[in-house]
Order: structure tokens, then sequence, then C-alpha cells
């Protein structure tokens, strides 16, 4: 079997794990406490790789969350899935790791390391073909930023061979949630690029603006925001947990998204993004929805893809497609100008069909729909992403401002300059994957 | 029931949603609050709004030994922190990039780094660093294109033929300098050059007539010359 395990690390990394089993839960036909409810179907063994089972017949969930203070793990504990997770895999500290890198990396974080490290050795013991792990977390929280590059160096350590990937909340272009997000973001970023094997990123403030506009949520809370989030991290997740013939693994696409080490930042994209009371008046169709992966109101990174270069697009469809409908979408696709790949890419395109629909939650923004499509796109226009936070970060560090609260943590300053210097270095290898192609039509014709 | 409590903070500089224990003192949380908004202790204003439209607090939580209990401060209200004296803090300063120049590593540090797409690309000699590599495996394709024959230039538009005479085979100073060109002059005024590139003159033709290209592209056979018909067009 190919057993995934999921870390959820600090409070966005355990309220994206709340909002990923929840949904996970609805869609394997099980209930809050982990049973498989009675006259609901179940074709499918694929999700034992994300569940493992009890004798009692209860499914538990290959899961572990860490947060360095009680509170987001305290609501999981008390809340309508207190008993699908084993009570051993929510790991809490008494000490807030303060929105500082250097605390959850460092101080507080080392307090923690270990036991977090023996309870993974045993949820890993427990699978007979441990796959890899899905390390979820944010960039600009301490914990997130801080624990979670911890964890990964561990991993890393401890289980080389196997994947290791992310799933990361980017800091809002626009409104920060935390002054400093720019220095722990670059922090964790340079702290876990050797490590991890790809990184999904979501930006709150592309998923805000998605919550508002067309999901017509006027105030999104972290929970319209996560149970978005999941949307997406089920899609990706699902070749996983669900068999099927057109069902394309996860690694095959990761093969494809993933042309350098370092380059592993795919853009992911989700259609349709309909409220409930708009769903019944849209037609849906496979073609509608793979041209709206392909505007930027449907990203969940805020970048331009139209300014830049395509290595690879990998469509994930589920539920209702018709693999004709998906193939004659893409040749449409294919012949739109603003869609530019690098020439050095041989196929561009690559699609898998999960027949399972997304679930519909209860009490959720996102219409019941039979089909959905997530796009996972390597565009080098991602790069304006990390081009924006190295800014900000420059304009904060040149001030110094409030670097004493890094150093007070035993930090040397010296890895604020060499973390900037690599982050530097990645956007220059976000150049060097598009010059090949630059280099290519210059050659041409002269 | 629950001892803590979901609220947005506002602040000039920040907007984020946080959990609060309603136990912790208006000191305690002043001090969480200066982590993450950047204002100084000190400076803090804390109003509590029930909506971050609104202009007029519910009240204001100014005694700093009470619990925010006190205060009955209600789930997803807002706090709005002010800088009372923004001289003393950077409350503000932190958003425009105009003034500071951004890091750039230059090519030469970039190029000492180890762990590049650069150094990836030149250790397993793929990419740009592949053609030197790959060519004495393959011998070079023996190219038969006499000077003088018709050929069709390959196009990405379908339909339309860049049809001309080939003028010149062989080695050029312009591009890599590696490899062969084909020098073709088109029927037609769709080319680049009038057989000359960068002060070099390979063959002549009229201008914009002549072009160079990879001898893949460059199609040899019967291509008669095509007429292009005006009496079809309404006139």
């Amino acid at each position: 079997m190919r057993e995934v395990i999921s870390v959820h690390v600090g409070q966005a990394g355990v309220q994206i794990g709340n909002a990923c089993w929840e949904l996970y839960t609805l869609e394997h036909g099980l209930s809050p406490d982990g049973r498989l409810q009675e006259g609901v179907k179940h074709n499918d063994s694929g999700f034992s790789t994300f569940f493992s089972e009890t004798g009692q017949g209860k499914h538990v969930p290959r899961s572990l969350y860490v947060d360095l203070e009680p509170g987001a793990i305290d609501d999981v504990k008390t809340g309508p899935y207190r008993s699908l997770f084993h009570p051993e895999s929510m790991i809490s500290g008494k000490e807030d790791a303060a929105n500082n890198y250097a605390r959850g990396h460092y101080t507080v974080g080392k307090e923690l390391i270990d036991p977090v490290m023996d309870k993974l050795r045993r949820l890993a013991d427990n699978c007979s073909g441990l796959q890899g792990f899905f390390v979820f977390h944010s960039f600009g929280g301490g914990t997130g930023s801080g624990f979670g590059a911890l964890l990964l160096e561990r991993l890393s350590m401890d289980y080389g061979k196997k994947s290791k990937l992310e799933f990361c909340v980017y800091p809002a272009p626009q409104l920060s949630s935390s002054i400093v997000e720019p220095y722990n973001s670059v922090l964790t970023t340079h702290t876990t690029l050797e490590h991890s094997d790809c990184s999904f990123m979501v930006d709150n403030e592309a998923i805000f603006d998605i919550c508002k506009q067309k999901l017509g949520v006027s105030q999104p809370s972290f929970s319209n925001l996560n149970r978005l989030i999941a949307q997406v991290v089920s899609s990706v997740t699902a070749s996983l947990r669900f068999d099927g013939s057109l069902n394309v693994d996860l690694n095959e696409f990761q093969t494809n998204l993933v042309p350098f080490p370092r380059i592993h930042f795919p853009l992911a994209t989700f259609a349709p993004l309909l409220s409930a009371d708009k769903a019944h008046h849209e037609q849906n169709s496979v073609a509608e929805m793979t041209f709206s992966c392909f505007e930027p109101g449907s990203q969940m990174v805020k970048c331009d893809p139209r300014e830049g270069k395509y290595m690879a697009c990998c469509l994930l469809y589920r539920g209702d497609v018709a693999p004709k409908d998906a193939q004659s979408a893409i040749a449409t696709i294919k012949t739109k100008k603003t869609i530019q790949f690098v020439d050095w890419c041989p196929t561009g395109f690559k699609l898998g069909i999960c027949n399972e629909p997304s679930a519909f939650v209860p009490g959720g923004d996102l219409a019941s729909t039979t089909r959905s499509l997530c796009m996972l796109s390597s565009t080098t226009a991602i790069a304006a992403a990390w081009s924006r936070l190295d800014y900000k970060f420059d304009l904060m560090y040149s001030k110094r401002a409030f670097v004493h609260w890094y150093v007070g943590e035993g930090m040397e300053e010296g890895e604020f300059s060499e973390a900037r210097e690599d982050l530097a270095a990645l956007e220059k290898d976000y150049e060097e994957v598009g010059i090949d192609s630059a280099d290519a039509e210059e050659e041409g014709e002269y | 029931m629950s001892s803590t409590v979901h609220v947005f903070v506002i602040s000039p500089d920040t907007r984020s949603e946080r959990r609060f224990d309603l136990h912790l003192t208006i000191e305690q949380l002043k001090n969480k609050l200066e982590l993450f908004t950047g204002i100084p202790v000190q400076n803090q204003n804390i109003l509590l709004l029930n909506n971050e439209k609104d202009t007029e607090p519910v009240t204001t939580l100014n005694e700093d030994s009470r619990p925010i209990g006190y205060y009955g401060v209600q789930d997803w209200q807002v706090l709005k922190v002010i800088d009372t004296n923004p001289a003393t803090s950077l409350t503000g300063q932190l958003h425009d990039t105009s003034g500071v120049e951004k890091f750039e590593l230059s090519e030469e540090a970039y190029a000492q780094r180890h762990d590049t797409v650069l150094a990836y690309k030149q250790r397993n000699k793929i990419g740009r660093f592949a053609e030197k590599d790959a060519e004495p495996e393959k011998p070079v394709p023996a190219i038969n294109l006499p000077v003088g024959s018709r050929c069709e230039v390959e196009t990405s538009e379908e339909g339309f033929h860049k049809r001309g005479t080939v003028r010149f085979v062989g080695p050029t100073q312009f591009g890599n300098g590696e490899g062969t060109w084909v020098g073709i002059e088109y029927d037609e005024p769709m080319g680049k050059n009038d057989g000359s590139v960068q002060g070099v003159q390979y063959f002549s033709c009229k201008p914009n007539f002549g072009v160079f290209v990879r001898p893949d592209r460059v199609q040899i056979g019967d291509f008669p010359v095509e007429e292009i018909d005006f009496d079809d067009e309404e006139m």
C-alpha cells in the first residue's frame, strides 16, 4: 500500500487540517467518528492510504496535529470531530511562538521536535509502504514558519527517500496578518527549499477575494477560507485516495510539475467557484471549467500567468467528466496566444480524471456540483510572488525593523542575509528556466 | 461557556483573525498585539468595534489590569489597534518599497552558487548546456540542400507558405557560431534582411527578401512561385 501521513503545523496548519479531514470523511462516507456510514456506497478501498482501520471498524486519520500553543488543538478536542483523531496524534505545547520564526525553529520548537518525531515514527511503522508526507503550514506564523521548517529538516534526515510535499499559506500581498510575515516567509522558504519536493502555495488574499467576489461571503473568516483550500487539497490528493482507471498518480504529476529541484512551487486554480444560489443557473460544462481555470480570478496565488511561461499544466478533473470533452477543451486552450509554454517542455498538458466527485460540505460556501477541476501549473509567473515578498523583506531589513526579536531568541543576524540571498537566487532560477526559451526564439531566424 | 474569543484585529499595517483567552489582561493582550501589529505597547489604543467599517467604537480597552472578558468582547467583533504616537514607531513605514533598492544577486554571485537551476543544468548538461555534448553522439545529419533549389520554410500558420530559393548553406558568424544555417531568398518580402547579417554578406537579394533559418525547417522540392491572383478578390 502507499500510505501518506499528513502533518498539520501551527494554527493555520491545524485549521486547514480540520477542513480537509471533514471533507475526506464526507467523501469516503465516514461519520465524524470515523465509522462507515450505513446506506452509503463504498466502492473504493483506496482511502486506506489516508486512514488506518482499527479492529473495531473505526477509521483513524494518518495525521499528526502539532502546535506550540494549545488553542487551535483544544478546539479540535472539543469540536465535532473530536473522536475521529487519535488523542496522541495531537501534540501541543504551552508557550507560543509569538509570530517569530526563531522561536518556532529554535528556542520553543526544539522542546517539542523530539516527541513529534517519535510520534511520526510510530505512524510510519504502522504503514506497509509509506509513500511520503504532506506538511501543512503557514509561511507567516511563528510555529508554521519556524517549526514547519524544523520538521521538514528532520523529515529529510530521517526519511530521506520518502516524498515530502507541502501545502503552505503564503502571506497576502496587500494586507499582512502580521508585520513580520516577510521575515518569517523568507526564513522558512530558505530552510525548507532543499528539503521539500513540491510546495503548493495558497495566498490568503486570493482565497479571501474568491470567497467575497465569487462565493458572496461578505466577511470571510478562516473557516470560509479553509473550506475552499480543503477543496484544492482534496483534488490534489484524490488520486491517492480513490482507485480508478483514468486516475493519474500524484507522483506522475509531480514529475511534470517539478522540472528542477528548486522550481517546485506549482500554481493551483480551481473551478467551478460557484455559490449555491448561482449554481442552478450555470451549466458548468467541462469546457467552461477548463477555461475558467486559466482566469486569474480562479487562482490560489495572485500572479499573472500571461506574463510568464508555463512549464507544465496538470488538470485534475473529478466527477462526471468524459475524456473526449476534456481533450477537446485542452485542444482549444492550446490555440490561445496568452498561454505560452517554454520550448523545452515537450508535453505541456497532462490530465487525470477521478470519477468520484468532490463532496458537498453542509454549511459550506461552494455549491454542490457533479464535476470539478483543479489545475496545477508550473509557471514562471509565480516568481512574482517571491519578488514581492523579497522586496518587502528588503524594506524592513533596511531599517533593521524588529530584527532584535529574532536575535533575542538566539538567531544570528547572518541568517537573514543568507536566507535573502537564497531567495534572490530562487528569483534568478525562475529567470533561468525561461532563458532557454528566449534563446531559442532569437535563434530561430536571422 | 467557552473561555476563548475569536476576533478580527485591524491595525494600520495589518488585518488578521485571532483567538484570545478571555482571562488575558489588557496588558498581556497589548504585549501579544505588539508582535503582530508592530505597534509598541505604550503606543497602543485598542478600540472594540462591531464591524470593521464602524466609526464609533463600542468601547475602549483601556485598563491594563482588566481581563478581556471584562469588556464583554464577543466572537467576530473587531479590535482596532491605533498607534497614538507613530513618530516613535515604524507604523506606516513598512509598505512603500519605492524608497529602497531591491536586493538582486549579481550574475557572478549566482553563477558561484552550487544549488541553483543554473548549476543543475550545467552539472547534468541539459537545456542550453546540452548542445555541445549532444553533437558528437549523433553525427551531423547530411544536409542536402543544394544552393539554387526551390524550397519551402516550415511555418506555424496553416495554409500559408513561405517559398523561396536556397542561396546559402554553411556556417555563419551570427548566432552562437555553431552549426549550419540556410540562407533563403523568399519569393515575397517576408524575410528579415538582404542576405547580410550583422555586417557580413552571405548572399545578396532585395531587402526583406532574405532570411536565415536552421536546416531542419527547410524542405526542398517542386515548389513553384505562387501566383497571387488578385482577380479572385472582390473589387
